[in-house]
C-alpha cells in the first residue's frame, strides 16, 4: 500500500490522470464559444429582454391608460400620463408614456399587470449606450420597438395567453364567457 | 403550550413576560424583560433540555409610536432538539441598550454589530461594536428606522458627500492612516506574533478579484502569518430591507433576485416561502415540485460556480471552463423557462410563473444523464492533484462546536460534521417525498467542504430525476383570487377576475397581522426571511438571515494563524457572494 502511494506520488500520477482527461477534451474538440457579435444565439420565445408598446393589428395603440403598469413596477420605471381619446369620452389612452430604462429589473410585472396585454417583452438586448439619457424612452420610441419586433411578440402572446389573437383584431370574434 | 416554553417560564417567571406558540405557523417566541436577556441567553444555551446552541440571527424592529420604542429579536435554534425558538425583548428610544449575547454564541457578534448600524441598538459588553454595513463616518441615522424615509435621501447627484463631476478633486495631505483608526484592526494584545518585531496592516480588497465582489479585509500581518483578519463589509449595500418596506409583497419577488445573484431562483423561493407561511396558503403539488426541481437546478449551477471559482483562485484554470460549460446548459435551460438566465424572478406567491413542459423534462434527463460524468471529470482533475490538496487540506479548519457557535450553515457547518439541513429537518416542496442523503464531512476544512459541494451537486441530480419522473400533473398556482392575480385570460372576459386583478396590481393583498420566521436550505447555507405584517399590503419589517454575512463573521476565527496565500481559499471555502452579504 505504502510502495503504491510512493509510486503515484514519484511518478506524478493525479497528474497523468489530469492530463488524460484534457487530452480526451483536446481529441474530441467541441467548440461550444459563440463568437459573439458575428453569431448570435436564437433566444427563447419567452425571452425578458426590452420593453415595447403594442398596437392591435389596424394599427392603434392597445395601451388604455390605465396605470397599473405604473402600479406594478418594483423600480419605479414608468410613468403614464392618460387622457380621453379626442372626441370619444368613453374611452381613454395614455398620451404619454416614458420608460426610464436604466432602472428598470427586466422583472415582467409591468406586462403581467397590464389588462389589455399593451406591453410587451421583446427579444432585443442589445441596449448599451454611450449618454444613460438615451435610457429615458418615450411612448414613440416604444412603439418603434414594438413595430420592429411585432411578429415575434405576436407569437408568444399567443403561446402564453391563448385569447390574446382574439383581442389582436380589435375586439372582434370575442369568445363567450367562461370558454 | 410546547415544553421549550413551560420550561422557560418555570425558570424565569419574572424576565419571561409572555410565551407564545403560534397556532397556524408553528412558531415559538417569548418576550422578555432586555434587563434579563444574557441569563436567558445563557440558560438557552447550556440547558441540556433546550440546548439552543445555534444562532440564527438577530435583528430588531421598530414600533415609533410604544414606549418601549425597539425590539430585539433573536432567532435561536437547537440543533439537537430541533426546535426554533424567538426571543424578543423591548428597549426604549432614550436608553437603546441591551446586554451583548456574544459571550454566549460568538457569531451574535456580526449580526448584533448590524443590528446597532442600521437601528441604532447599543450592545453593552459587545467587543467591537462599529457600524458594519453603512460607512464607518455615516452620521445621518440608522437607516432601519422609521423615522427615516424609505426613499432615502433624495437623488445621488445632490449629495454633498459625492465628488462632483466637473470639480477637481480635493488634495489630500496625508496618505497615512492615524493609529487610532488602525487599532480597531490590530489583534488584542499577545495573540500570534512571534519573533517580536512589528505586525504590518495588510489592505486586502476591495477590488481584488478573488473576493467575488467587492468585499475588503484588512490582515494583520506578522511575517506571512495572518494574526488578525477584519473584514470590511457593506460596499454593496443597498438596502434591501428597507427597500421591501415600501413595496408590496409581490413586488419584492424581483428584488429578491439580486441578493445571491449565481443563485436567485432560491432566494425566491425563500422570500414566497416565507410570504406563504405568513398567509398560511397552500400550493398546488405540481408547483411543488417544480420548486424542487428548479431550487436543485439552482443548488447545481451555484456549486458548480462555486467549484470553477475557487479552482481558479488556486490556480486551476481548467476547471473553471467546464464547470462553466455545464451552467451554460442549465441557463439554457431557465431562458426557455422563464425568459431570463441570471434574474429570474420565477416564483410566484402561491406558485410558479410558468410550467415546465415536458421538453425541458427532457432536456434536463440528457442533462442529467452526462452529469455525472462530469462530476466524475472535475474529480479526475482536482480531487487528488498534490497542488489542491495542499492548498485545500488542513486549511480553515473549524470544529464542529465552533461552527455552531457561530451560527454557520449549509457546506460550511456539514464540512465540520453536522448534520444539519433544513430541507432534511424542517422539509418543504418535494424533498420529503424523495430519497436523497446528506453528505457530512469530519475534519471541517476546505477540503471537506469542497467534497461536500461535490456530493451535494450528485445528489441534487439525483433529487431532480426522482422529482421528475414523480411529478404529478395539476395547476402551477394556487387558487386565491384574494391573493393571486387570476389567469390572464380571464381578466379579459370576465368581470370579477378584472376587479381582482386590478386591486391585486394597485394596492396588494393584506396578510394577516403576525410574523414568522421561514428558513429554506440555499446553496451557501440557511438563508431565511423573518416578515412583520402588520395588517397593510406592505411588510412592516423584513429581515433577510443572509448566510454569506454570517459565515463572515466567523472569517477571523478561520483565517488566524494561517498564511497570507490560504486567504483566496478560505474567502472561497464559504462561497460567498457580496450581493447577499451586503443587502
Ligand atoms: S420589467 Fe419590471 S422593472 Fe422593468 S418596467 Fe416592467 S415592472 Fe418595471
Ligand atoms: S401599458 Fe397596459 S397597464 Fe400600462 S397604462 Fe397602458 S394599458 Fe395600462
Amino acid at each position: 500500500m505504502k510502495f503504491k502511494a510512493w509510486l503515484k506520488t514519484i511518478t506524478f500520477y493525479e497528474i497523468l490522470v489530469g492530463m488524460a482527461a484534457t487530452m480526451r477534451h483536446l481529441l474530441r474538440y467541441k467548440p461550444i464559444t459563440l463568437q459573439y457579435p458575428h453569431e448570435k444565439r436564437t433566444l427563447p420565445d419567452s425571452y425578458r429582454g426590452m420593453l415595447a408598446l403594442l398596437r392591435y393589428d389596424d394599427g392603434t395603440e392597445k395601451c388604455v391608460g390605465c396605470d397599473l403598469c405604473e402600479a406594478a413596477c418594483p423600480s419605479r420605471v414608468i410613468r403614464v400620463v392618460s387622457s380621453e381619446v379626442p372626441g370619444e369620452p368613453t374611452k381613454r389612452y395614455a398620451s404619454e408614456y416614458y420608460m426610464d430604462m436604466t432602472r428598470c429589473l427586466f422583472c415582467g410585472m409591468c406586462v403581467e399587470a397590464c389588462p389589455v396585454d399593451a406591453l410587451g417583452m421583446t427579444r432585443e438586448y442589445e441596449w448599451a449606450v454611450y449618454d444613460k439619457r438615451n435610457l429615458l424612452l418615450n411612448k414613440q420610441q416604444l412603439l418603434a420597438i414594438g413595430d420592429r419586433s411585432y411578429p415575434v411578440r405576436e407569437k408568444r402572446l399567443e403561446f402564453q395567453h391563448p385569447n390574446v389573437a382574439f383581442f389582436n383584431v380589435a375586439f372582434k370574434n370575442l369568445p363567450a364567457k367562461g370558454t | 403550550m410546547h415544553p421549550v416554553l413551560d420550561i422557560l417560564k418555570d425558570k424565569f417567571p419574572d424576565a419571561v413576560l409572555s410565551v407564545h406558540q403560534d397556532k397556524d405557523r408553528g412558531d415559538l417566541s417569548a418576550r422578555v424583560k432586555a434587563a434579563h436577556m444574557l441569563e436567558i441567553a445563557r440558560f438557552l444555551h447550556d440547558d441540556p433540555r433546550l440546548a439552543f446552541d445555534h444562532i440564527t440571527d438577530v435583528c430588531s424592529a421598530d414600533y415609533p409610536d410604544d414606549p418601549e420604542r425597539f425590539e430585539v429579536i433573536y432567532h435561536v435554534l437547537s440543533l439537537p432538539h430541533g426546535v426554533r425558538l424567538r426571543i424578543k425583548a423591548r428597549v426604549t428610544e432614550e436608553h437603546p441598550v441591551i446586554a451583548s449575547v456574544v459571550s454566549v454564541w460568538k457569531g451574535a457578534e456580526f449580526m448584533e454589530r448590524e443590528t446597532y448600524d442600521l437601528m441604532g441598538i447599543k450592545f453593552s459588553g459587545h467587543p467591537d461594536l462599529r457600524r458594519i454595513l453603512m460607512p464607518e463616518n455615516y452620521d445621518e441615522g440608522y437607516p432601519l428606522r422609521k423615522d427615516f424615509p424609505a426613499e432615502g435621501r433624495g437623488w445621488r447627484s445632490s449629495f454633498p458627500f459625492l465628488p462632483k463631476m466637473d470639480e477637481t478633486a480635493a488634495v489630500s495631505n496625508d496618505n497615512e492612516v492615524p493609529e487610532a483608526e488602525k487599532q480597531v484592526f490590530r489583534a488584542e494584545v499577545g495573540a500570534g506574533s512571534t519573533r517580536r518585531t512589528e505586525e504590518l496592516l495588510l489592505n486586502m480588497g476591495p477590488q481584488h478579484p478573488s473576493t467575488h465582489g467587492v468585499l475588503r479585509v484588512v490582515l494583520e500581518l506578522d511575517g506571512e502569518r495572518v494574526v488578525k483578519a477584519t473584514p470590511d463589509l457593506g460596499y454593496l449595500h443597498r438596502g434591501v430591507e428597507k427597500l421591501s418596506e415600501g413595496l408590496a409583497y409581490m413586488q419584492i419577488i424581483p428584488h429578491t433576485d439580486r441578493l445571491d445573484y449565481v443563485c436567485s431562483m432560491t432566494n425566491n423561493y425563500a422570500y414566497v416561502r416565507a410570504v406563504e407561511k405568513l398567509l398560511t396558503l397552500a400550493v398546488p403539488e405540481r408547483a411543488e415540485y417544480i420548486r424542487t426541481v428548479v431550487a436543485e437546478m439552482q443548488r447545481i449551477i451555484g456549486h458548480l460556480f462555486w467549484l470553477g471559482t475557487q479552482a481558479l483562485d488556486i490556480g486551476a484554470m481548467t476547471v473553471f471552463f467546464w464547470t462553466f460549460r455545464e451552467r451554460e446548459v442549465l441557463l439554457d435551460m431557465f431562458e426557455k423557462l422563464c425568459g431570463a438566465r441570471l434574474t429570474l424572478n420565477y416564483f410566484r406567491i402561491g406558485g410558479v410563473d410558468s410550467d415546465f413542459t415536458p421538453d425541458l423534462a427532457r432536456r434536463m434527463n440528457e442533462f442529467l444523464d452526462t452529469f455525472q460524468a462530469h462530476i466524475n471529470e472535475y474529480d479526475s482533475l482536482i480531487a487528488n492533484n498534490r497542488i489542491w490538496i495542499g492548498r485545500t487540506k488542513n486549511v480553515a479548519v473549524i470544529s464542529a462546536e465552533d461552527a455552531i457557535n457561530f451560527g454557520l450553515t449549509g457546506p460550511p457547518l456539514r464540512g465540520s460534521g453536522v448534520k444539519y439541513d433544513v430541507r432534511k429537518m424542517e422539509p418543504y416542496g418535494a424533498y420529503d417525498k424523495v430519497e436523497w442523503e446528506v453528505p457530512v464531512g469530519k475534519n471541517g476544512d476546505t477540503y471537506d467542504r469542497y467534497w461536500i459541494r461535490m456530493e451535494e451537486m450528485r445528489q441534487s441530480a439525483r433529487i431532480i430525476r426522482q422529482c421528475l419522473a414523480q411529478m404529478p400533473q395539476g395547476p402551477i398556482i394556487a387558487d386565491a383570487p384574494q391573493i393571486i392575480p387570476p389567469p390572464k385570460a380571464n381578466v379579459m372576459r370576465d368581470m370579477e377576475s378584472l376587479i381582482h386583478h386590478f386591486i391585486i396590481f394597485t394596492q396588494g393583498f393584506k396578510p394577516p397581522k403576525g410574523e414568522t420566521y421561514c428558513a429554506t436550505e440555499a446553496p451557501k447555507g440557511e438563508l431565511g426571511f423573518f416578515i412583520i405584517s402588520d395588517g397593510s399590503p406592505r411588510p412592516y419589517r423584513m429581515k433577510i438571515r443572509a448566510p454569506s454575512f454570517i459565515h463572515m463573521g466567523a472569517f477571523d476565527h478561520m483565517a488566524r494563524g494561517y498564511l497570507i496565500s490560504d486567504i483566496i481559499t478560505i474567502f472561497g471555502t464559504y462561497d460567498i457572494v457580496m450581493g447577499e452579504c451586503d443587502r
